[in-house]
């Protein structure tokens, strides 16, 4: 009873500290704004006849009022694929975070309960893995088992399991030495219990704080490998991909490259600046 | 420091072979025949076959690794599958390229960052600061390969500056590729050197030689800025040594005759020796590369030099 | 050929200064402008301090004493920081009024200040010999390769081997650590040195290693001191004169018997009687009850009226003023102008 009390107290502490930053809160604003697109999208627009169906006639026509961000080669409606190819970036950039934590941070923490030689073990394949260019693993990935989104997904988790797993293990060490924690443990905790009740609510701060921030980075990223033809597969309108084909367009239509990029930036922008406001409002130490 | 650099070198060992298994493994998965696309289309099943026991493909995967291991050591890294070029001299033939696109980069990176850095820190919580610092989150959130596209569409398309890819113009070629590519580093780079800076000023040692009668520019300079420089040295380091394979997709975009568009039409190509040599060959160049940044930090940071040489 | 040779430069013989108070301060205030609040660090505290003479400034943490001695150097940051005094004289010159040029001039040259963590001190990026011959490249004007030499020597009377100036701080321990802090503000001859609470982060067998080095030196340099410390047996082994703050005020002042041996000051009473009484081990700690006031409230009467013992009504509504007791001891407190008021410790 008293406990959960303190929980909500925290949390509306957290969230009192986060308002104050308005550049987060903005941020947070135009990200539900980019959700809300991004399912509405799905809803409105047809697959077949809006997206991905050719319409010669319309072919590369500059925005308008009909179209408001033109049309592409092939005649389709800019606006509507680049409204659509939201929930491309945010599911990958999402979904491949919450993997690179769900197992980074499992096996660094076993790894840290562990101890040993398996620890050890551990911990040198890891420190391995991390001097392999993130780029060149998930490259290959992607080439050996396809493109498509859930391998792309999979490949961008995979890349940075290693540096989650070692944060998780950094935390759960230096929790776990903690005097409070021998104290805990002096009164009869159990081993679970003190995990849950200790090490993960302090963990997770900085956790958070830095999947924050490599969301933003995977929406770039992938949007990176799908330009080069290595990510989600043509003909879905993933920003990286219009990019890609609006490429020899360039010269004389602009406006291919534009949108899309801009879509891209806007969202990493509101994400960052979300990240930003969290590690402000988490980090009690921090004086501005 | 000696024994500290030896002990580094010797980690590249294992890494190497861990790379190169990873890569071979994923390679041998991959969809396509490599030796159906090299040998074309007019060859009867049995020719085909009869190539392919002859190149090795038809012996088990340990067996070509081993065999690839051993060649490696020797500083051997096979031949490409198209064009029978010698990898490794493919490879250090672009290897120059990309190395001092990088090393531009980081100069515009280094130029650019610390002195916004410093004045964003110095005053702090004013407009300048204000201005800075939404400057680095925007920095920070353009990808890489998009500013590319703009800047080329502006300055060599319309504008006719810079020529439009390649690297066939001198040092007006390297100029976009290498903004593009610093853009990010810079804005991440600002920011340490900022909270960098605005911690050093916070410590107690400034008091001690504010004591003693220095000049305030003295003490900012000789003392805060000084110890301000280790971490943002740390950072620039290895942004330096992650641009050598980050900057596959910028590359891309110049068509840039670097390792980076190696790699990639190696793969695109299915060209497995030439993917698994630049795979291994890169990464073995990165370790390299940090490692000098390392031992190069610990000229700036005593105590680092302590914890090298094991005082 | 002698006009042609470089005049060796030496270093400075100790600094005099005529005057009689090489210090001399009259009615500083100090208070610092937060958003959240202004936080009053000292309301008013006069200060002499004679030739040769170790000044010991006792009072709790947050009392002000730091404060007060950063003040005489003009290292308070005027931002959120604000001094006001009548007169703020170093050796006879105005502090406030000096330009920072000639501030640099006196501090680390005139005036120098050990200050309270070694460990945080020092500038880890630079060897030991260099910081301390920063102060003779600032103050004496010598060449690099002649500071060091000079650094060297300053080194061996600290009590560190001169072969040991070319490592960094991080390879001496925190006793040794002071040790160069001191020989940094010691290196010009200044004849003001300013403690503050220089051995509160050491252990307590280096503690009388470093007080007996600062005693000698103190001798030998024949510097006047000003002894900041929560200490009382420090003030009494170190100290002439005492001065104990309370809420950035000075409650009682007088020399060292004068304060120990007839105390006057209920607060200063109350220090005393919280000292472990060592023959009788199984007595109870006597604390002072309460806390020390927020520093951020102006306070209508006496600021110590709310914990004291003696406090009556006109305590908690006039402020006291200075009462001399005699010519060296001075108190703050009202309950003196009543002519037979005596504390307890007085009646032993």
């Amino acid at each position: 009873m008293k406990k959960s009390h303190k929980k909500t107290r925290n949390k509306s502490l957290i969230w009192r500290q986060f308002k104050k930053n308005k550049g987060a809160v903005i941020g947070l604003v135009v990200f539900c704004v980019i959700v809300v697109i991004a399912i509405v999208s799905v809803i409105v627009f047809d697959f077949e006849a809006d997206i991905t169906a050719v319409k010669a006639a319309d072919r590369l026509l500059p925005p308008s009022k009909e179209h408001w961000f033109g049309t592409d080669n092939l005649g389709r409606d800019v606006f509507a694929r680049v409204c659509y190819g939201a929930q491309y970036s945010l599911l990958i950039g999402v979904v491949s975070v919450i993997i690179s934590v769900v197992f980074g941070s499992l096996v660094g923490a076993f790894a840290a309960f562990v101890g040993g030689w398996i620890e050890t073990v551990i911990m040198r394949l890891i420190e391995l893995l991390l001097m392999i260019p993130g780029i060149l693993l998930v490259i290959m990935i992607v080439y050996t088992f396809g493109a498509s989104i859930p391998n792309l997904m999979l490949a961008l988790g995979l890349s940075t399991v290693p540096h989650f797993a070692r944060n998780a293990r950094a935390s759960v060490l230096t929790v776990r030495n903690n005097e409070y924690i021998e104290a805990s443990r002096a009164l009869g905790a159990s081993e679970l219990r003190v995990l849950f009740k200790h090490v993960l609510p302090n963990a997770i701060s900085p956790i958070l704080v830095q999947a924050t921030s490599r969301i933003s980075g995977c929406i770039i990223s992938a949007a990176g490998y799908s330009f080069l033809g290595l990510g989600v597969p043509s003909p879905l309108p993933e920003w990286g991909a219009m990019l890609s084909d609006g490429r020899p367009f360039i010269y004389n239509y602009p406006y291919l490259e534009i949108f899309p990029g801009l879509a891209i930036m806007i969202t990493v922008l509101a994400i960052n600046q979300i990240g930003d406001g969290l590690r402000d409002a988490l980090d009690p130490k921090l004086k501005r | 420091m000696l024994k500290y650099i030896f002990k580094r070198i010797l980690i590249l060992i294992p890494l190497i072979f861990l790379v190169s298994f990873i890569v071979f493994a994923l390679m041998d998965n991959a969809p396509g025949d490599p030796v159906r696309t090299l040998v074309g289309e007019n060859m009867t099943e049995e020719q085909i076959e009869q190539k392919r026991e002859e190149l090795g493909f038809n012996d088990p995967l340990l067996v070509r690794y081993g065999r690839y291991m051993k060649g490696i050591f020797r500083g051997d890294f096979g031949k490409s599958l198209y064009g029978n070029k010698d990898v490794l001299k493919e490879y250090l033939f672009r290897l120059p390229y990309t190395v001092k696109l990088a090393l531009l980069s980081i100069f515009f990176t280094l130029i650019i960052s610390i002195p916004t850095g410093i004045i964003a820190a110095v005053k702090q919580n004013t407009w300048i600061d204000a201005i800075f610092s939404a400057g680095a989150i925007m920095g920070l959130s353009i990808p890489g390969f998009w500013l590319g596209l703009m800047l080329v569409l502006i300055f060599s398309v319309k504008l006719g500056w810079f020529p439009v890819y390649g690297a066939d113009e001198g040092l007006k070629s390297y100029i976009l590729p290498a903004i593009t590519l610093g853009v990010a580093n810079a804005s991440l780079l600002t920011r340490m050197t900022r909270s960098s800076l605005l911690d050093t000023i916070r410590q107690d040692y400034l008091k001690t030689v504010r004591a003693k009668g220095l000049s305030e520019r003295k003490t900012i300079l000789n003392h805060a800025f000084r110890n301000a420089l280790i971490p943002i040295a740390t950072i620039a380091g290895s942004q330096f040594s992650g641009l050598l394979s980050g900057s596959i997709i910028v590359e891309n975009v110049f068509s840039w005759p670097g390792i980076g568009t190696l790699t990639v039409t190696a793969i695109r190509t299915h060209d497995i020796t030439l993917a698994t040599g630049c795979a291994v060959l890169t990464t073995m160049f990165t370790a390299v590369t940090l490692l000098i940044v390392d031992v190069l930090y610990a000229f700036i940071d005593p105590r680092i030099k302590a914890q090298y040489t094991g005082k | 050929m002698e006009i042609f040779k470089r005049k060796k430069k030496t270093v400075q013989q100790p600094k005099a200064f005529e005057g009689e108070y090489v210090l001399d301060v009259e009615d500083l205030k100090i208070r610092y402008e937060t958003d959240d609040a202004v936080v009053y660090a000292v309301n008013g505290i006069d200060l002499k301090l004679k030739r040769k003479q170790t000044l010991g400034l006792v009072g709790e943490t947050g009392a002000g004493k730091t404060s007060t001695v950063l003040a005489l150097l003009k290292l308070i940051p005027t931002p959120p920081g604000v001094v006001e005094a009548k007169k703020i004289l170093v050796n006879g010159k105005d502090v406030m009024a000096l330009s920072d040029k000639q501030l640099q001039q006196i501090r680390g040259n005139e005036i120098a200040m050990v200050f309270q963590d070694p460990m945080t001190s020092l500038d880890p990026v630079y060897t030991v010999g260099e910081q301390i011959a920063e102060s003779y490249m600032i103050h004496d004007k010598l060449s690099k390769k002649e500071a060091l030499e000079e650094a060297k020597k300053m080194l061996e009377i600290v009590g560190i081997p001169a072969e040991r100036s070319g490592e960094f701080p991080y390879q001496f321990s925190g006793g040794m650590k002071q040790r160069v802090v001191i020989a940094i503000a010691l290196a010009c001859r200044p004849n003001i040195l300013i403690a503050d609470e220089p051995t509160t982060a050491l252990d307590v067998t280096i503690q009388l290693q470093v007080l007996e080095l600062m005693k000698q030196l103190n001798e030998k340099y024949q510097t006047s001191t000003i002894m900041i410390t929560h200490d009382l047996g420090i003030v009494a082994e170190t100290c002439d004169e005492v001065a104990v703050m309370y809420a950035g005020q000075i409650v009682e002042k007088g020399t060292l018997e004068d304060v120990f041996e007839n105390t006057k000051h209920p607060y200063t009473e109350g220090l005393f009687n919280s000292l472990p009484n060592m023959n009788d081990r199984n007595s109870k700690l006597n604390p002072i009850k309460g806390l020390i006031p927020d520093p951020t409230i102006v306070f209508t009467g006496c600021p110590f009226a709310e914990r004291c013992r003696y406090a009556k009504e006109k305590c908690f509504k006039q402020k006291p003023t200075v009462k001399h007791l005699s010519e060296s001891h001075q108190v703050k407190c009202l309950r003196y102008d009543e002519a037979d008021f005596k504390i307890e410790r007085s009646l032993k």
